[in-house]
């Protein structure tokens, strides 16, 4: 039997090729779609699961009453972890961390004693940290690696780096810095952090070397670290939290914060806060997404569905002769549903085949690193997926034909009205609402990030590279001098850059340009009035700085080492000076933070902040002193690389050769940031062409079934002596009818999405009427050609063989 | 007795009118006949074929099949009943164009649960007695009218049945395929197989021992 509705199956593959090639396409693309979003989410829902105290496992969180409602942060004070295993028995063990979100994602530099630096990232742990998390050691004894001030536990990887071999235990490590820096001997080395880690580090020291430097963790007065305490197995949380909460009461009673321990494995998810208790977080996208990857796959079904009971007719004969030699409805039952079944199996196969293409771009929009290894969870959850689907897209055909009677069967005669002709149309006009929001979108995402990319910022970012020279403080600190570099190490540096072939300009700036300044009300100006709080931005930056960064001059001068005391001048914006509602700005003197400053020069407006802002006042200030650390270089255009590899040189030649030179494009920053919106415009790009593949499968499924359902009638109308033109022109204007009703329920849905996203912009491109005809001709376009070949098929038929069939 | 029919009424109702299909019909078929049925179109006799077959109902009567009361036998039973004595040969053949000759005439017997090798041997023999092994891998679409028809009278033939309805067999047929066909059923008959046809050709009736002459849905003769 089994090889019997086999070979029917092929043969009717073979048969209906393009009916099949559909039915694959919707169904593998469906199929591809919740698989990719079913492995972010598995991988959203592993993450920090492997720790194997995990279970007992928790985080003293803060709650801090604020004037806007309590605040929940992970800033402990530094003696927490000691006081509640004390203090409290159900505290198996506890640990203080002081992880590199401290040094605000800052990397380090560390040596093997030798001239050759790796940037890595720290983290300061107490000592019972590698027994509580599991975070396995190649070498060195978990107790024991974190009991000495000088010891230090590395990754397999930088133990790699800086030995070239794993097991460094013994060997001494560099560190370049100017508080913790110093010898330090390898006590353990880890192995690499699985990626389904939150906790990512390099390298991990003792604690009491911040301590040290710090001393302010030994009190309760201040909040910096981060306490994890492994609680006795059986623990109830909540008995527990309702015992720490007013802990820091006993220490001081005038200190207002309480405490609220949570699981660690919990906390990648449940995330976010409200009045002092955990209240979602990225759960949320992992049940939005989770409900997308279902919807689609519900939406790639019920396609399949239309499709088999639109193409039913080419089966009903074969039910009608099977029943008629006696097989009952549930063996045809079964047939059609194992069809369904192997069919989801093939879309399954193809379905892997398009993840495994599409899985760098889907990293790259959700930023992970996500892969598709072979594991058992992996397969079963595919079986499942599979399986599900195959039956969800086959009962419903298989109830109906199956239940077709032996008579209607054989006459080749559907039951007429077998339900949702409403529905399917329904189906048909939601799924290109769906499309024609999404095509609208796109149109205007795109717009507005191309017009945020060409829209003139008032400087130029383009051939410009920068690097923070806060490494060669260190550096120069070898003499066990704290200053940083002076004045003239800066000067000097910059003025070695001036003089390297393919450089423009070059300055130091304390501030990046990218959405990165201060903001004062300090500053009064002659004539002010004091009610108001006038808000000014602050950018600061050595000699050249506004040249490096062609900032157009609309009057006066800018900084220049011809005049004396330029720190005590000032320089102004076109929004500054309006602000302060001056008139012949140059040579007034204002006032910021009690000091006198000489107006010099007026600059024309530029985009400091992102273009969601209007355009800030900003006043500049010289500063060629070390707190402008970054140095900023403006390369001629088209020979950059070679350019960049002199400015390593000189670089490394100024300080020490092994120190890596790590410098980003100004206009890769910018670009970064607007990620969010160009991951937005990447995601509705996808979306929109799922969804109109998708809905063309629908309506050609519709197609079909219409077709079918008045083949009677089309015979009739051209025995009549309709053309064949005219019957086409006839079936397509219906299907019209539809996409255009759904186009016109899409369209203002969709102006008020892309109104309300543009809002966000304080420079935005403006809503043409085309976006929108040209979303929705679009829409009708493709519709149209889905349905066109089946109209123009169905016109053509012999209208004998339809009639006869009768 | 292989049947009887007493009093059946078949109707729809349309436009709050009765139209009869089949009015008070009576009659009872012995094993081993060979019965025509004749009418003009409309006059009902593929419905009653279809009543005989257990492929539609009646409205009214008593069917007694077997000496079992068909009228009131559940659907399940009803099947049952049909699959193992009546074999049905239709107009328009009604073979599987995706299967093989082979696999149209092994189809019966799958849903009869009979082991592999046995259905091997039944379709061996029905092919050879039919004399067209040498087309058993061929497709339906390969074969002439004359030999899907022969086909089809096989697969009805196959799972061994008492009693064969044939629905116009010949209708699709040339005059030298139908005399063929007709013969076939002929020597059927001999070999003691019961024969009901619905025929509009008087000669092929003349094979039948007995004609019944229906005219708007009652019978008005044999």
């Amino acid at each position: 039997m089994l090889k019997h509705n086999l070979k029917l199956f092929f043969r009717n593959i073979k048969k209906h090729k393009s009916t099949f090639l559909i039915n694959l396409i919707g169904m593998s693309t469906g199929l591809a779609c919740a698989l990719l979003m079913a492995i972010w989410v598995v991988d959203e829902l592993s993450m920090d699961k492997f720790h194997e105290k995990g279970n007992r496992l928790v985080q003293i969180l803060q709650n801090l009453p604020t004037p806007n409602g309590i605040e929940t942060e992970d800033a402990t004070q530094g003696p927490l972890a000691k006081a509640v295993i004390n203090e409290f028995p159900e505290v198996e063990q506890s640990a203080t961390v002081l992880n590199n979100a401290w040094f605000e994602g800052e990397r380090f530099l560390l040596s093997d004693g030798g001239d050759q630096f790796f940037s890595s990232a720290i983290q300061f742990a107490s000592e019972d940290y590698f027994t509580m998390f599991t975070f396995p050691l190649l070498h060195g004894n978990p107790a024991q690696v974190l009991a000495n001030t000088n010891s230090v536990v590395i990754s397999e990887g930088m133990s790699n780096k800086l030995f070239q071999t794993t097991n460094a235990v013994g060997k001494t490590v560099e560190w370049l810095h100017d508080e913790f820096g110093g010898t330090y001997m390898v006590s353990g080395v880890f192995k690499e952090l699985p990626k389904s880690s939150t906790a990512q580090f390099d390298a991990v020291f003792n604690l009491e070397v911040f301590i040290a430097q710090n001393e302010d963790l030994r009190e309760w007065d201040d909040s910096d670290a981060q306490t994890y305490a492994v609680l006795i197995p059986n623990t109830n949380l909540t008995s527990f939290n309702a015992k720490i909460k007013n802990f820091l009461k006993t220490k001081n009673e005038h200190f207002p914060e309480t405490y609220l321990a949570q699981p660690y494995a919990e906390r990648y998810l449940h995330g976010n806060y409200e009045y002092g208790m955990v209240s979602g977080g990225r759960i949320q996208y992992v049940r939005l997404f989770s409900i997308i990857a279902l919807l689609i796959l519900v939406i790639a079904c019920v396609n399949f569905i239309n499709m088999a009971t639109a193409k039913a007719s080419t089966r009903i004969k074969e039910i009608g002769v099977k029943k008629s030699v006696g097989a009952k409805r549930k063996s045809l039952m079964v047939q059609f549903t194992a069809e369904s079944i192997v069919t989801a199996t093939i879309a399954m196969l193809l379905a892997l085949v398009i993840v495994k293409l599409l899985l760098s771009q889907f990293n790259e929009i959700s930023g992970k690193a996500l892969t598709l290894n072979v594991s058992i969870d992996l397969l079963l959850g595919i079986l499942l997926i599979t399986l599900f689907t195959g039956i969800a897209a086959g009962i419903y055909p298989a109830l109906y034909l199956s239940g077709l009677s032996v008579l209607n069967g054989l006459k080749g005669r559907l039951v007429k009205n077998f339900g949702g002709n409403f529905a399917r149309k329904g189906l048909v006009i939601f799924q290109f609402v769906i499309s024609v929001i999404l095509i609208v979108s796109v149109f205007i995402v795109y717009k507005q990030m191309e017009f945020i990319q060409s829209k003139n910022l008032g400087f130029n970012k383009e051939n410009v590279i920068w690097f923070s020279s806060g490494v060669m403080e260190a550096n120069l600190n070898k003499t066990e001098d704290a200053t940083g570099m002076s004045t003239g190490d800066i000067e000097n540096f910059v003025g070695l850059l001036k003089n390297t072939p393919g450089v423009v300009n070059a300055s130091n700036f304390r501030h990046t340009m990218m959405a990165d300044f201060g903001t004062t009300t300090g500053l009064s100006w002659p004539g002010q009035n004091n009610e108001q709080d006038a808000l000014f931005a602050q950018i600061a930056g050595g000699y050249d700085f506004i040249e490096t960064m062609q900032i157009e001059l609309k009057e006066g001068r800018t900084y220049s080492k011809k005049f004396q005391t330029e720190n005590e001048k000032i320089i102004f914006n076109e929004a500054a000076i309006e602000q302060m509602g001056m008139k012949n700005p140059i040579g007034k003197v204002i006032n910021l933070w009690g000091e006198d400053r000489e107006i010099i020069g007026i600059v024309k407006n530029f985009h400091i902040d992102k273009l969601y802002k209007k355009v800030l006042p900003v006043f500049m200030t010289l500063s060629n002193s070390n707190f402008a650390s970054n140095i900023m270089v403006k390369m001629e255009s088209s020979k950059e690389t070679a350019t960049i590899e002199r400015i390593k040189k000189v670089y490394q030649d100024y300080f020490i050769s092994g120190m890596p030179f790590e410098f980003d494009f100004l206009n890769e920053n910018y670009q970064a940031l607007y990620e969010s919106e160009s991951r937005v415009a990447t995601l509705s790009k996808y979306f929109a062409g799922l969804a109109i593949l998708i809905s063309c499968l629908g309506l050609f499924g519709l197609a079909i079934f219409t077709a079918e359902r008045r083949k009677k009638e089309i015979g009739i109308r051209k025995v009549l002596g309709q053309s064949a033109a005219q019957v086409t022109v006839m079936l397509s204007s219906e299907f019209a009818k539809l996409v255009l009703l759904s186009i016109l329920i899409a369209l203002p849905i969709a102006y008020l999405l892309a109104n309300n996203w543009l809002s966000g912009f304080a420079y935005r491109i403006p809503l043409q009427v085309w976006y929108f005809i040209g979303a929705g001709l679009v829409a009708l376009v493709v519709a149209m050609l889905t349905v066109g070949s089946e109209a123009i098929r169905a016109a053509n038929r012999n209208p004998v063989n339809s009639l006869r069939e009768e | 007795m292989l049947l009887q029919l007493n009093n059946i009424f078949k109707w729809v109702q349309s436009g709050g009118q009765r139209i009869f299909l089949l009015k008070d019909i009576n009659f009872e078929v012995e094993e081993g006949e060979f019965i025509s049925v004749m009418g003009p179109s409309g006059s009902g006799k593929s419905t009653l074929l279809n009543v005989i077959g257990m492929l539609d109902d009646f409205n009214e009567g008593e069917y007694s099949f077997l000496d079992e009361p068909v009228h009131q036998l559940k659907e399940k039973h009803r099947a049952n009943l049909y699959k193992q004595y009546i074999g049905f040969v239709f107009q328009a053949y009604h073979l599987i164009d995706e299967l093989t000759v082979y696999e149209n005439l092994e189809m019966p017997l799958l849903y009869k649960k009979i082991s592999g090798s046995e259905r091997k041997a039944m379709v061996a023999d029905m092919l050879d007695r039919f004399n067209i092994v040498g087309k058993k891998d061929l497709f339906p679409t390969q074969l002439s009218g004359g030999q899907q028809q022969l086909v089809g009278v096989a697969r009805a033939l196959i799972s061994k049945p008492k009693l064969i309805l044939a629905d116009e067999p010949t209708g699709n047929l040339n005059s030298k395929q139908g005399e063929e066909i007709m013969d076939l059923f002929k020597q059927l008959n001999e070999e003691g197989v019961t024969i009901i046809q619905v025929t509009h050709s008087e000669k092929n009736a003349e094979y039948g021992e007995r004609i019944i002459h229906l005219l708007d849905g009652r019978k008005v003769g044999g």
